[in-house]
């Protein structure tokens, strides 16, 4: 059964050690961390972070960030650190584990990555399995919206991405996550949207719960974030934090 | 490389007016004139940095950034320097490129203090060299990072 949900960008720069010595969007990542210790308020048996990734696949659960895509140097002074151990993940994946650490979320953890081509079915299926598991499962998933909504965007500005982006923003809010289904892969494609199978999955899963907690909705960077959490209840401990 | 700025004081002669100068909070004492005095090394002890540049500042081709120590950190004061001028065929005011360009090699070969008259044009010198010797992260980096696309294999 799944108890809550919560959504966050699959974005590199929430690396800190990534981004310079200036805080670089506090907000966006101040939400994060309140959108996955709200996850972690719903007391789950389990997490599963589900995120897009270049192949579908269970990852082993002590894997770890890796960030030498993005700065060499930086993965060559993590050799030397004792702490740094476990497989490399998908950057996705990776992101979603270490906001589950910084929130200090100890239990079981489950990482699931989901390939940007993947067919609607297999998508639909990964959501039923996460739906049908005993134990209480709570889910982080990494997933953004399209790169498209300014000039400096990632993938220049589209004027069908504010549109593509709001359908999400939409569907989230009102807790009926079934209208994600409908976003065109096509045009997620061409918007750079990697994420819109994983926003499927979420769908498959968790069909419908509450209204949902909406913590950001921005595309600073041309990138659309949404960060927010989903649940049919407030957590029974939810006066304690 | 570290970043900051100590006060410094130029002095030739070891007088009296010197500790008064030390009182007041200079952190080094820059002996340029190649002599070395003994009080000066007195006020070293007494935790003033110490310096003596005659080494190396006549020509370029005496290899100024070769002075370096194991025991100290090195400071280096090349700005405007003759062996500049001399190198370049260029008067005091135009050696900026000639010592940002030294000030840039000797601070990837570890110098330690740097001797400045343009102070934020050095300032960014070492702050460049610090960030590619991988000793300081950028102010502020976001190109390449609001998604994963790109960089999945």
């Amino acid at each position: 059964v799944i108890t809550a949900a919560a959504i966050c960008p699959p974005a590199p720069l929430l690396a800190v050690e990534l981004t310079g010595r200036d805080p670089v969007l506090p907000e966006l990542r101040h939400a994060a961390a309140t959108a996955v210790r709200r996850l972690t308020a719903y007391g789950p048996d389990v997490i599963v972070v589900v995120g897009p990734a270049d192949r579908t696949a269970a990852w082993p659960i002590l894997g770890r960030l890796d960030l030498t895509a993005y700065a060499p140097l930086l993965a060559l002074r993590d050799q030397d650190r004792v702490s740094v151990s476990g497989p490399s993940l998908p950057s996705a994946l990776g992101l979603g584990v270490r906001l589950l650490d910084e929130a200090g979320y100890g239990g079981q953890r489950l990482l699931q990555s989901v390939s940007s081509g993947e067919q609607p079915t297999v998508c639909q299926q990964l959501g039923a399995a996460l739906a049908d598991r005993k134990e209480r499962t709570g889910l982080l998933v990494m997933a953004d919206g399209s790169a498209c909504r300014s000039p400096r965007a990632p993938g220049y500005l589209d004027t069908r991405a504010a549109g593509f982006d709001a359908a999400i923003e939409d569907a989230v809010r009102s807790g009926d996550l079934t209208a994600l289904n409908a976003l065109d892969q096509h045009l997620a494609r061409e918007l750079l949207a990697t994420a819109h199978t994983a926003w499927q999955v979420l769908a498959a899963a968790m069909p419908s719960s509450g209204p949902g907690h909406i913590l950001y909705a921005d595309a600073p960077l041309g990138v659309y974030y949404l960060i927010a959490w989903l649940a049919d209840t407030a957590p029974a401990n939810w006066q304690n934090r | 490389v570290i970043i900051g700025c100590v006060s410094q004081v130029n002095d030739r002669s070891a007088g009296v007016g010197r500790f008064g100068w030390l009182a007041a909070g200079a952190d080094l004492i820059n002996e340029t004139c190649g002599g070395w005095d003994h009080r000066l090394a007195k006020a070293a002890e007494q935790g003033a940095g110490l310096v003596c540049s005659c080494a190396g500042g006549l020509a370029a081709r005496t290899r100024p950034h070769r002075v370096a120590s194991p025991d100290f950190p090195v400071l280096v004061s090349v700005s405007h320097k003759e062996f500049i001028g001399e190198t370049l065929d260029a008067v005091r005011d135009q050696r900026l490129t000639g010592t940002v360009a030294t000030t840039a090699v000797r601070a990837w070969l570890g110098a330690l203090v740097f001797r400045a008259h343009q102070v934020i044009a050095t300032r960014e010198v070492l702050d460049m060299v610090a960030a590619i010797r991988g000793d300081q992260p950028s102010v502020r980096a976001v190109r390449a990072l609001p998604n994963t696309r790109h960089q999945e294999r």
